[in-house]
């Protein structure tokens, strides 16, 4: 018969790697736990880089900082931090095209009516106006405005959201601080042999060069697209998505600090990808994200130097090599794996941070009180793929529809896409419907903005908006623009805001 | 746009009512009115007040108009204990520590911690008979709490016909005169409708009629004690039910959902009900009171051929939990979600199929998690994971809250493992004061209402 290792209660949890997903993991189970009751640590080398995953953020990130108790102004001058409203797409869809996704929705309902119906109609008594021109977070973003929703004047629309851009390196640091005041001890070395325990393979403790042996009851895998814990040691299956998301490399590149500090992130497609661009504090993170099919690794640093209007690249790092998709499972035996060690989806919406919180929030959900992990492995492995898709199929969206003339996005339109994301485009495109949607990310507004800016337009809408003429609908809309242009006539530039805030020092 | 609605009767007044508002909607009622299988009273889940909004009739017009009680817990009869739970949060956590796994903890170690249910205000209130309006201020204890409803549906009938012909007389056609063929997919309706919806009754179009249901009153000695509160009791024949549908009443409405549907003769239904109708307060059972609702073989359609349809009697279902009322409710919101598609029957059916089915799928898991609990089931996913780790499996959508759940099988004895990490790091005497004073508030509040 063969032995089973007995449940025991958990005392150890090991965090292999540092990094953004490292720290993030031990600052979160550093808030919750008590290290006399179970003893965080973290192992990393100072030898080995991080990739410095996602500058920029969604609003969600602020649910973690509030879990710590971080104060805003600290943690955004620590961080080199600027406001976030959204992102604006340039060029997707068509050459010119020219979008934008905020993270709040668009226009007001008119007594139930969602505004997208109320939208379309005006379209049919002569709007031209785009969609996201109906967005107050948009509107600012277009003057490089700023201010926190609560600051907002009473009489004015304060229907935005805010996220930040951030010097992700610098967010791992002022984690490790945090961390480790709380507790969490950090132990210098690289891993050298992992010892398991036979019955049931679970790992038991890991060896590092310096012969120093750390014993843990559950390991946390943060050692980013190595994987040496889930993937190299324990062979969990990785599920590979290039079919859909063809883009495979990245460079990144940092350049001098935007004269005018804008509050949104540039998602701008090239011929065989996009370029990022977000304005930090003191400098912007640019970057190319590309295919390695339609581009060389030259072509693609020649193109991010002149999209940077440089005669020579700065210092630059990459090729950064990648592979979208995910674990099949995430949570193995007594190892849960965060961040790329866990899937990789290409930053275009911004999400890496988010699945890193994502998985650290299931953990501490779940976390059962002793080792009989097979209940909890499994929740959390389907709530970690079903997030994980569903970033997938927006993202993927993105490239789908697009009516510009490269082979790199003529591939990308002819795709098979997921059955689940075509349902969804067939839905869309008959009247605009989309289905209500309570968890995880990306609700309708998110939807309607990609949907509408790639050029999609619904070829009906929503017949119980009908109740309204289109000229009625068109007053509407007008009415509602003009409410939004006098709330962000009054917003201060987001460069102002950042220095009366003391968030940004002058 | 023109809508039929082929069958007249509370399902047909319902989704008319919540079209009415569209003032687009030119909707015909087709067909002979016909007297509900449905129980006379029901009770509904809290979203029901989603159906109101869609209609545009206030809680409070409805709650004045129709003979109905708002619904705060449910009292299940189980083994010699009551075990009470509704839609409400329980206790409040301390620090990262869940109150689940607080209270289990100190229940674990055999301290006098009460009841689960102790520390929900909303129990505490049906307990002691009382009721007050939920608040959405989530300062507000009156925010930990929603409320369904116990209605009755002849008095519901009568005033959604009442209200839709006094607010909306141009919209609305009652054509009692058409014959609407039954085992025809259109029947002798008018084909000129932009859409039709199917709420006929069916039974004439399938042999084999088993009884699924029985639903009686009784005259009791005094007034029962089943204000906003619904009974549910596990007997060897299924669910027996027991609700007032309102607070004056003396007369209780019972009803027994079967396990499985029975051939009864009369005499048989009879004895059934005699059987359940022994407790000391009852004087007698309501003559004509008695009535049986069958269930008929049948798919769960929610569509026939292109339109959308409902099928009356698969809600008959054995539930202690949704009614009638409650499946045409979700079938109104999955209708009104997607009738923008109309035009596209096979996009409608796509959208409406996964909208309806999604809402169900959720409320047939909590419905299940009573009867798993009481069975001892092993194999229910949802109850394993929350004996695990404390938490709570959500569907998206989901109708059910965590929290609801959370009572359900907590009040059951259902109590996850000991040992959650967070609730471990805490001092068992730092825990019994915080649920001290949890009770106290609880106490103090519902004392002073």
């Amino acid at each position: 018969m063969t032995p089973v290792s007995q449940p025991k209660r958990i005392k150890n949890i090991v965090i292999l790697g540092g990094g953004t997903a490292g720290w993030m993991t031990a600052a979160a189970l550093s808030r919750a736990l008590k290290p006399e009751n179970i003893k965080v640590t973290l192992v990393e080398s100072d030898k080995i880089g991080t990739v410095g995953v996602g500058e920029a953020t969604i609003p969600h990130i602020r649910t973690f900082n509030a879990l710590l108790g971080l104060n805003e102004t600290e943690f955004m001058e620590a961080t080199q931090a600027t406001y976030k409203l959204g992102i604006q797409f340039y060029g997707w869809g068509k050459a010119d095209s020219d979008y934008f996704h905020p993270f709040s929705g668009f226009g007001k309902p008119y007594d139930n009516i969602d505004f997208q119906a109320i939208y379309q109609k005006a379209r049919l008594a002569g709007l031209t106006l785009p969609l996201d021109a109906f967005s107050t977070a948009n509107e600012a973003c277009r003057q490089n405005k700023f201010c926190l929703p609560q600051a907002m004047p009473a009489d004015s629309l304060n229907n935005f959201s805010y996220a930040y851009h951030l010097d992700a390196t610098a967010y791992a640091q002022f984690l490790r601080q945090y961390a480790e005041q709380q507790g969490v001890t950090r132990i210098e070395g690289q891993l050298q042999s992992i010892q398991t325990c036979l019955a049931d393979g679970h790992i038991q403790a890991l060896t590092l060069d310096n012969n120093t042996k750390i014993e843990g009851d559950l390991f946390i895998d943060c050692s980013g697209f190595r994987a040496l814990l889930i993937g190299q040691h324990l062979k969990s299956e990785y599920q590979n998505w290039t079919q859909w998301l063809k883009c495979d490399s990245a460079i990144a590149m940092q350049s001098e600090q935007q004269k005018t500090l804008a509050p949104y992130t540039r998602s701008t497609a090239h011929e065989s990808g996009w370029f990022w661009q977000i304005p930090l504090q003191k400098r912007t993170g640019n970057g190319i994200v590309y295919s390695r099919e339609y581009l060389s690794d030259d072509s693609a640093l020649a193109k991010l130097t002149a999209q940077l209007n440089l005669t020579e690249p700065n210092p630059y790092n990459g090729p950064i090599r990648f592979n979208p998709g995910m674990r099949k499972q995430s949570w193995q035996k007594n190892c849960v794996a965060i961040g790329l060690a866990s899937g990789f989806l290409e930053p275009l919406e911004s999400t890496s941070i988010h699945l890193i919180q994502l998985s650290i929030f299931k953990l501490i959900e779940l976390l059962p009180g002793d080792t009989q992990f097979e209940t909890a492995r499994a929740e959390f492995n389907r709530l970690i793929k079903d997030e994980y898709v569903n970033v997938r199929d927006f993202i993927i969206l993105h490239y789908a529809l697009n009516d510009r003339p490269e082979n790199f996005w003529k591939a990308c339109r002819d795709m098979a896409l997921p059955q689940t994301l075509q349902n969804k485009i067939a839905l869309f495109k008959a009247v605009g419907y989309l289905a209500q949607k309570e968890q995880g990310l990306f609700f309708k507004p998110s939807w309607q903005a990609v949907l509408f800016g790639q050029g999609l337009i619904p070829d009906g809408h929503d017949c119980k908006a009908d109740i309204l003429t289109n000229k009625q609908a068109l007053d509407w809309v007008y009415t509602y623009l003009s409410k939004q242009k006098q709330s962000v006539e009054n917003m201060p530039l987001h460069q102002k805001w950042l220095q009366q805030t003391g968030a940004m020092r002058k | 746009m023109k809508i039929e609605l082929l069958g007249n009767n509370l399902t047909s007044w319902m989704i008319a009512a919540a079209l009415a508002p569209c003032s687009q909607f030119q909707m015909s009622i087709l067909g002979e009115k016909t007297r509900h299988q449905y129980p006379p009273v029901q009770s509904v889940f809290p979203w029901f007040e989603q159906y109101l909004e869609l209609t545009k009739i206030t809680p409070n017009i409805f709650t004045k108009q129709v003979s109905c009680q708002p619904l705060l817990a449910y009292q299940v009869f189980h083994s010699d204990k009551t075990h009470r739970f509704g839609f409400c949060d329980t206790g409040a956590p301390l620090g990262p520590a869940d109150f689940i796994h607080l209270f289990s903890q100190l229940a674990g170690q055999n301290y006098p911690v009460g009841e689960f249910f102790d520390y929900s205000f909303a129990i505490q209130l049906a307990k002691q008979g009382k009721y007050i309006q939920p608040k959405k201020d989530a300062m507000s204890i009156l925010s930990t709490f929603e409320h369904g409803y116990i209605i009755d549906t002849d008095s519901f009938l009568t005033f959604l016909k009442n209200q839709l012909k006094a607010h909306y007389p141009g919209q609305i056609r009652e054509i009692e005169e058409i014959q609407l063929n039954l085992s025809d997919k259109n029947g002798d309706v008018n084909q000129q409708a932009d859409l039709q919806i199917d709420c006929r009754e069916r039974q004439s179009q399938y042999k084999h009629r088993t009884i699924q249901s029985v639903s009686w009153q009784c005259q009791l000695s005094e007034k029962p004690q089943l204000n906003f509160q619904k009974q549910v009791q596990l007997t060897q024949s299924g669910w027996l039910l027991a609700l007032k549908p309102n607070t004056d009443s003396n007369t209780i409405h019972f009803q027994l959902n079967l396990t499985e549907s029975l051939e009864l003769t009369q005499s048989q239904i009879q004895t059934l009900v005699q059987q359940h109708s022994t407790d000391k307060n009852i004087q007698a059972v309501i003559p004509n009171s008695i009535q049986v609702q069958e269930i008929i073989e049948g798919p769960l359609i929610a569509f026939n051929q292109s339109a959308p349809a409902f099928n009356v009697h698969q809600t008959q279902a054995n539930s202690w939990a949704m009614s009638s009322i409650d499946y045409t409710v979700l079938f109104i919101m999955a209708l009104l979600d997607c009738i923008a598609l109309f035009k596209t029957p096979d996009l409608f059916q796509l959208a409406f199929n996964k909208c309806y089915q999604d809402k169900l799928t959720s409320v047939h898991r909590y419905q299940n998690m009573l009867s798993d609990t009481l069975k001892g089931t092993t194999t229910n996913d949802s109850i394993n994971l929350f004996l695990a780790s404390g938490r709570i499996k959500q569907l998206d959508p989901d109708l059910i809250q965590p929290a609801w759940v959370a009572g359900l099988l907590m009040s059951l004895g259902y109590y996850p493992k000991s040992g959650n990490p967070f609730a471990r790091q805490l001092p068992n005497a730092q825990i019994s004061q915080h649920l001290q004073q949890i009770r106290q508030v609880l106490q103090r509040t519902s004392q002073s209402i």
